[in-house]
């Protein structure tokens, strides 16, 4: 197995200091690093002070939690669930759907159903115009083709209404 | 019983991982509406969020009132629920951006603040069961005043890391998938976090 590098000289190990005081390396990966910090002063002495921020983090517990806590919680719930539909399916695209507030989102999504907006009013036109233009064009044709017609018969000498030749 | 499993700490890998699918299982059921599973879960995970949040904002009244908020979100989120990752790394990450959030709509005022009182009520009420004399307790207020003050001047993502990782003994990956960076990003995050730790207490004896 190749020696453990000092993690204290290169940063890519750094965190190996952490997974040992925390018991998060496997036994073969302890046993190597550990004959490391046996001849590695430096890795000793930052162990050392790990160790310390860890009992002084250690020493500091927070207060108990409000005793009222679920009540209040729950009658917010209960507040929420009495307000219209409406109100609460805005709620829940403002929180719940981004719930980590994000900032821009709100300005964008804005933008964006303008723009969808303005796609769907302008689109139904475009389609209109479109089919118009192509009756247009095809009513032309058929003109020209039916001009075309009689003159292909009158060239042939023979009557439009009556087949007779003229 | 689903209640007295307890949240991460002193639990194996079995019992973690028994835990963990319980609690999707509660939140496919509070999905059905079934309000008391929503209870267990809140039971559960209601100290944890709140000593998190309170690490991070360091104020009572903050912390619950964001602690609210984070289980009002997942309430409401609840019939959109899917168990795509760990309900923790969920409930923590919500609880995560409220923080940040909160942190940095009132960096200005944070400055100017006074000792909270609230942050020592954990050393007095340690100590008290010892009988400590004033000077004890004197002593337990002015160690508990430079831990909270070394935490305080990590930046706002780095004590994130520090109190998932020390606190809630969070996995690297639910770190990661909480911060939004990578594993290597956090274990990063955290030994530059614990160097200024070390560096701020180093003449801290207990």
């Amino acid at each position: 197995m190749e020696p453990v590098r000092c993690p204290i000289q290169n940063s890519k190990n750094a965190a190996m200091l952490l997974d040992y005081l925390d018991r998060r390396l496997d036994w073969s990966a302890t046993i190597e690093f550990e004959r490391h910090i046996s001849g590695c002063a430096a890795c000793q002495q930052t162990l050392a002070a790990q160790r310390e921020v860890w009992n002084a983090l250690d020493s500091w517990s927070p207060g108990p939690v409000s005793e009222d806590f679920d009540r209040r919680l729950f009658e917010r719930i209960g507040q929420e669930e009495r307000k219209p539909v409406w109100t609460r399916a805005w709620r829940w695209l403002t929180t719940a759907a981004m719930p980590f507030h994000f900032k821009p989102a709100m300005p964008l999504a804005a933008a964006c159903m303008v723009i969808v907006a303005g796609f769907l009013l302008q689109a139904p036109r475009e389609a209109d115009l479109g089919a118009e233009l192509k009756t247009e064009l095809l009513e032309v044709e058929q003109v020209e083709q039916t001009l075309g017609d009689v003159e292909m018969l009158r060239d042939l000498g023979v009557d439009d209404d009556a087949g007779i030749r003229l | 019983m689903a209640a007295s499993i307890p949240f991460g700490h002193g639990l194996s890998e079995g019992g973690r991982q028994t835990a963990v699918e319980h609690d999707a299982e509660l939140m496919l059921r509070v999905r059905e509406g079934d309000v008391q599973s929503f209870e267990l879960l809140l039971k559960r995970h209601r100290a944890p969020v709140i000593h998190f949040l309170y690490r991070m904002v360091q104020n009572q009244s903050v912390s619950e009132e964001l602690a609210q908020e984070v289980f009002l979100r997942v309430y409401r989120s609840r019939s959109h629920y899917e168990p795509t990752a760990k309900f923790s790394t969920w409930i923590f990450r919500i609880a995560t951006h409220l923080a940040l959030n909160w942190l940095r709509d009132h960096r200005h005022e944070r400055g100017q603040e006074s000792l909270d009182e609230e942050a020592f009520e954990g050393v007095v009420r340690q100590v008290r069961d010892h009988r400590p004399t004033v000077e004890q307790s004197m002593v337990g207020r002015a160690r508990l005043e430079e831990v909270r003050r070394a935490i305080e001047m990590l930046p706002a993502k780095q004590r994130a890391a520090v109190l998932m990782h020390k606190y809630e003994e969070l996995e690297y990956s639910q770190i990661a998938a909480i911060l939004e960076c990578s594993e290597s990003a956090v274990k990063s995050l955290l030994f530059r976090a614990y160097e200024s730790l070390r560096s701020r207490l180093a003449h801290f004896n207990v």
